[in-house]
């Protein structure tokens, strides 16, 4: 008795099984290069992240080297620069996060209303370009625009008032950083944003516009709606790199005066460990970034999806 | 050609046949020793089997004349040895001429036809990027993928690796066949010791020059009635008078400084003159990177304090880390005084001078010490630590100091750096072509990249015909023969080297890098606070720099000059 | 919709439309500094009065450029690097995003997971290198097209793409008889063509301005790149100082002249890209 059961139960899930695999097997097919790639050149190497526990020496390579335990990892907790490189990290990242993640949705939906093909065109190229340039050259431009015997600063001083120090104030050039964030990413989301807007079903606004509906009710309550999965798959992924950040940008647009300000951890990174040759200590920073990334993605993913949107995975 | 080196091939083998029944018997490994007197004896029983060839050959020839060292009594064929690949570095600088490549040009044709033909090595290259040179050695040194021949300008990665077994221990080979270099790099070599036992060979820098030097407006001097000034208290006068008749206009900066970051050009002269030395261990300790937190150097920090406070130094200063307006300052007549690395200005004060019509800034020293003498620190004399991994064979670590030991030879120099085929000009200097004509020739842009052990050619330090040959060679014309002349004779006052040794104490290694670009940041702060904060600055600022680990180096840099005896 | 020809509509249009330029024109500030720059005389640049206009007037920076033998040689191999890698970038995205935007794929969310976190980690410049010299790719074009082969960001636009296309013509096909490869190629494909040709651009843009894998996977500089050469160009009076070099200094103007001419694909292929620009991300945005 047990064992016919056993049987037909078997047989049935082999038949579908089969059945599924007989739909499906190409879509398997399509994914074993890209599985594959993706374990070879993303995850394979992650072995390497041993050397965050092991003392490097060029010599002996990743695993002869001798092991040093959790020693990398408490020289930074229990460093008061590491503490403030996070900090700043942070409080760059939200204001990137605050400033410049709306603004993109802001630009976006208006460049929508015009009714000007060519001035949505041209703007979306434009503001494109910015993106190739390197932070090297747009630091330059920042420090002729904003010194205190810069451009801004010119018209500042003409209208009566005392230079303002944004470059050497730490409050005020958090300001500058954000902003030339805005300024070179911003053409990109713009992109994606104004995409996801062309795709709006524009009847539903028709509508909204019969019913008496003004254009920021219009764009409140049925724009923004619908491109709030959009907005949500970006909204995600930069949740997960709160605690990431890039060396040129804070490097180059930083100085002296405001270290307390641009100190962060890629530079922490670069001052203590790269370059000093310690490839260990940069490896355990960069250890802990990414378990801290894939923590705070998987749990924004998780509220989101509590909240009833539809997250990334 | 190959005829030639096929005849070289076999006299060596005939040689290796009467070395190896001459020698039989002779001792073994353990007589091996790194004096130079010994060529023969050491080859023969160290290296005979795996290149006996050479080796051999070396041998009689140092048994026969007992020096090998001058180049030219040696025949080329006597270094001739078994036929070895050699892979070495070269910088890549994207300035190969059209159709040619780095690592493939007519340079490197010549310099792999005469290695070639003269010791059987066949030289290959590999291009690395100028810019990010240290970190793509370093990343093929971890990959144990590097060239046989590597080289770096930074004393903390050399010393890095060769603390860590990464380096092929090169006293003996260096002692057998580093004759040339020993001879023509004299100067640069120490620094490539690590107690008894050489890690690197050295390239050695062609002219001296100071590390940074200061610049007056010769013209507002005159105009205010003033003498070039010869003490900080008279420069002191001269920037304030400047600052009081606005010579400069109503933006007129007295005294123009930068914010980099990375340097302290801009101000260590001038602090460094505060401090005086007390014992050659000072002088050690405190060696240019640590002068700011000598004692004494308060008192020039102060110094500058109360000038920038008076409005005498520009204006936020420390963000102005590109230097672009610094520049734009010297070159629109603004300045009245700077002081970095000699030539960094150059071309602002041509722009200037060409505006103004005449000769406005002159170099000068009036950084007295409290004795009342000057001390202007010079670039040391070694440029490169040149380096072969502990990964090569040893057949090819022989091989690698025949070709760096070949390049050192100053004719071999010359023709690397100004090419093969170079002309000389009325002063009888070889020309450096312009990069257009080299590379109509199919040479790189930067042939000097090639050249990786001698800048030393005999002119070098000749400062008359260096002025004359600056002069003539200027574009536009904005400076005269004495203005050069009265360059070098400047720096010359109170010339000076800070002892170095290759060490770093371990705490040097750890903070090192991270309490340099601190102490700049200290420098600023406390130049740039309100005077009335001036001491609770300082003192905040030191504290930082001790608790990142300063204490730690200065006392580990004690420690290590005591030792010394 | 004859509201639509108010007053106050056309002031609104007004109004943005100024907006949007004045936008513009900061945004292209440091662009047109880039520009002025290779333009200008010399002298100005030295003295660092180049702002936004070029002074003076000067095309030898542009000259030398184009006779600089790597220049020229890089420029063409690179243009050809990028073709090559986006294709590979692109055929990479399809056979990843089409499964995995089937929500019925047993195992899918799995593997999606796993594709998503890859943005997250960081192995370190070291392992990475190891792993690409293991498997013999040092100094050959594939490294610099297989460790890069797929980007995880890209795949999810890709990936949202095939769900925004309607059921029913996934359902025609099956009717069809088109088996899912069949379904891909010649049904599904041709209908989100725009967003290929976005994420192409997307590629070929990181393809371009990478440098990295550039520096530490090639040893040959026959195989730098335009981005790698200009680097070098760059950064040369910075390092002329440590080696206590003083000729041969690169003026700014030709510097940023390379910049210009760098840009310069990128200009000319984005306006013809930009046809499909909009539509292309809309499949990708309207989720199913």
């Amino acid at each position: 008795m047990d064992g016919k059961k056993k049987s037909t139960v078997k047989k049935k899930g082999v038949g579908s099984m089969k059945l599924y695999l007989r739909n499906s097997w190409q879509l398997y097919a399509m994914l074993v290069v890209p599985v594959v790639y993706m374990i070879l050149f993303k995850y394979k190497p992650m072995i390497g992240v041993v050397v965050a526990f092991k003392k490097f020496n060029v010599f002996q390579g990743i695993w002869n080297s001798p092991w040093v335990g959790f020693a990398h990892f408490k020289e930074a907790f229990t460093s008061a620069d590491f503490w403030s490189a996070l900090k700043n990290t942070l409080i760059l990242n939200l204001g990137d996060l605050v400033i410049g993640f709306p603004i993109p949705i802001f630009l976006a939906i208006f460049l929508n209303e015009l009714r000007s093909s060519g001035v949505r065109k041209t703007t979306q190229t434009l503001l494109y370009l910015p993106n190739f340039l390197s932070w090297v050259i747009i630091s330059g431009v920042a420090t002729q625009l904003l010194s205190s015997s810069g451009l801004v600063n010119n018209i500042v001083n003409a209208l009566g008032f005392n230079s303002i120090p944004f470059l050497s104030n730490s409050f005020l050039w958090r300001f500058v950083y954000w902003f030339f964030g805005v300024w070179q990413g911003a053409g990109y989301s713009l992109i994606v944003y104004l995409a996801a807007l062309m795709a709006t079903d524009a009847s539903l606004g028709e509508a909204a516009y019969i019913d008496g509906a003004t254009r920021m009710q219009r764009i409140w309550h049925v724009t923004l709606p619908q491109i709030s999965s959009t907005i949500t798959v970006l909204l995600i992924m930069q949740i997960g790199k709160l605690v990431s950040i890039s060396f040129d940008r804070p490097y180059m647009m930083g100085n002296t005066l405001v270290k307390d300000a641009s100190d962060v951890i890629s530079t922490y990174v670069y001052s203590i460990g790269l370059a000093a040759g310690r490839f260990d200590f940069a490896t355990a920073i960069g250890l802990f970034q990414t378990v801290v990334g894939v923590v705070l993605v998987l749990l924004a993913n998780a509220v989101i999806k509590k909240m009833g949107q539809e997250g990334i995975v | 050609m190959r005829k030639k080196s096929l005849m070289k091939k076999s006299l060596a083998l005939v040689l290796v046949a009467a070395m190896a029944a001459a020698m039989a018997g002779c001792g073994g490994k353990t007589d091996s020793d790194s004096s130079t007197q010994t060529p023969a004896n050491d080859s023969s029983s160290s290296q005979g089997e795996s290149s006996g060839g050479s080796d051999a050959t070396e041998g009689t020839d140092s048994a026969g004349e007992a020096d090998a060292a001058g180049g030219e009594t040696a025949a080329a064929g006597d270094l001739f040895g078994d036929e070895v690949d050699l892979n070495v570095m070269v910088w890549d600088r994207g300035d190969a001429a059209p159709n040619t490549t780095t690592e493939d040009n007519n340079l490197t044709k010549w310099i792999q036809q005469q290695v070639k033909e003269q010791f059987n090595i066949n030289v290959t290259y590999t291009a690395v990027p100028r810019s990010e040179s240290d970190d793509k050695v370093n990343i093929m040194m971890s990959g144990g993928t590097s060239p046989d021949i590597v080289f770096t300008y930074d004393q903390d990665l050399y010393y890095n690796y060769a603390n860590s077994g990464a380096l092929t221990d090169l006293t003996e080979v260096y002692a057998q066949y580093g004759s040339n270099i020993a001879k023509y790099c004299e100067e640069a070599q120490p620094i490539g010791l690590l107690g008894d036992a050489r890690y690197a060979v050295m390239k050695q820098r062609g002219t001296e020059s100071a590390r940074h030097l200061s610049y007056i407006r010769k013209d507002w001097l005159d105009e205010l009635g003033m003498e070039v000034p010869k003490t900080k208290a008279e420069l002191g006068e001269y920037l304030q008078a400047v600052k009081d008749k606005n010579l400069g206009g109503s933006k007129t900066i007295p005294w123009g400084m930068s914010g980099r970051s990375d340097t302290e050009k801009g101000y260590l002269n001038f602090i460094g003159s505060y401090v005086n030395f007390e014992t050659p261990c000072d002088e050690y300790v405190y060696n240019e990177t640590y002068v700011v937190v000598a004692p004494g150097a308060k008192d020039g920090l102060k110094q500058l304090n109360e000038w920038y406070n008076a409005g005498l130094i520009s204006q936020d200063f420390p963000t102005d880390t590109s230097e672009d307006v610094l520049k734009s300052d010297v070159a629109n007549g603004s300045v009245g005084f700077i002081l970095d690395d000699v030539t960094a200005r150059d071309d602002q004060i041509a722009v200037l001078n060409t505006e103004i019509g005449h000769e406005t800034f002159i170099p000068v020293q009036c950084f007295d010490l409290p004795d009342g003498s000057y001390r202007t620190p010079f670039e040391q004399r070694y440029a490169m630590f040149v380096m072969i991994p502990a990964t090569v064979s040893e057949e090819k670590v022989v091989a690698a100091m025949k070709y760096l030991n070949w390049m050192a030879d100053p004719e071999v120099a010359v023709n690397i750096y100004y090419t093969p085929e170079h002309e000389y000009d009325e002063l009888g200097l070889p020309i450096d072509a312009p990069k257009e004509k080299k590379h109509e020739k199919g040479y790189p842009g930067t042939c000097d990249d090639l050249s990786i052990m001698n800048q030393n050619f005999e002119w070098v330090n000749d400062a008359a015909l260096n002025a004359k040959s600056a002069f003539m060679n200027q574009n536009p014309q904005w400076a005269t023969e004495e203005w050069y002349k009265s360059r070098s004779d400047v720096m010359d006052i109170g010339k000076y080297r800070y002892p170095v040794f290759s060490y770093k104490c371990e705490a040097e290694q750890m903070y090192g890098a991270d309490i340099k670009t601190r102490m700049v940041g200290f420098v600023y702060k406390t130049i740039c606070c309100p005077a009335d904060q001036f001491e609770a600055t300082y003192e905040a600022g030191y504290n930082e720099l001790v608790n990142a680990g300063l204490q730690k180096i200065l006392d580990g840099r004690t420690e290590y000059f005591n030792s010394q005896g | 919709m004859s509201a639509l020809n108010s007053k106050g509509e056309k002031l609104f249009q007004l109004f943005w439309t100024i907006f949007f330029i004045l936008i513009t024109c900061i945004a292209m500030v440091p662009i047109l500094r880039v520009i002025s720059m290779s333009f200008s005389a010399k002298e100005a640049i030295n003295a660092s009065r180049v702002t936004i206009l070029p002074i003076g007037f000067n095309t030898e920076a542009y000259v030398k450029s184009f006779q600089s033998g790597s220049f020229a040689r890089a420029f063409g191999y690179s243009i050809m690097l990028m073709l090559a890698s986006t294709v590979v970038n692109l055929v990479m995205t399809v056979l990843a995003a089409y499964p995995l935007s089937k929500k019925n794929l047993v195992g899918g969310s799995v593997i999606m997971t796993m594709f998503v976190l890859t943005m997250y980690l960081n192995p370190g410049v070291i392992p990475e290198y190891l792993n690409v010299r293991d498997f013999k790719l040092i100094d050959t074009v594939w490294a610099l097209i297989i460790p890069g082969a797929l980007s995880a960001y890209n795949m999810i636009i890709m990936c949202n793409s095939f769900r925004g296309i309607d059921s029913a013509i996934y359902e025609a096909a099956k009717i069809d008889g088109c088996s899912e490869f069949r379904t891909l190629t010649s049904v599904i494909l041709p209908l989100v063509y725009p967003t290929l040709a976005t994420l192409g651009l997307f590629y070929a843009v990181g393809r371009w301005n990478s440098i990295s894998d550039v520096l530490y996977y090639i040893n040959s500089s026959k195989y730098f790149t335009v981005q790698m050469v200009l680097k070098q160009f760059v950064e040369s009076v910075k390092i002329s100082v440590e080696e206590g070099m003083t000729s041969n200094l690169v003026a700014d103007n030709i510097k940023s002249a390379s910049i210009v001419i760098s840009m310069l694909p990128m200009l000319i292929v984005y306006p013809f890209v930009q046809r499909f620009f909009t539509k292309g991300i809309m499949i990708g945005a309207v989720k199913g």
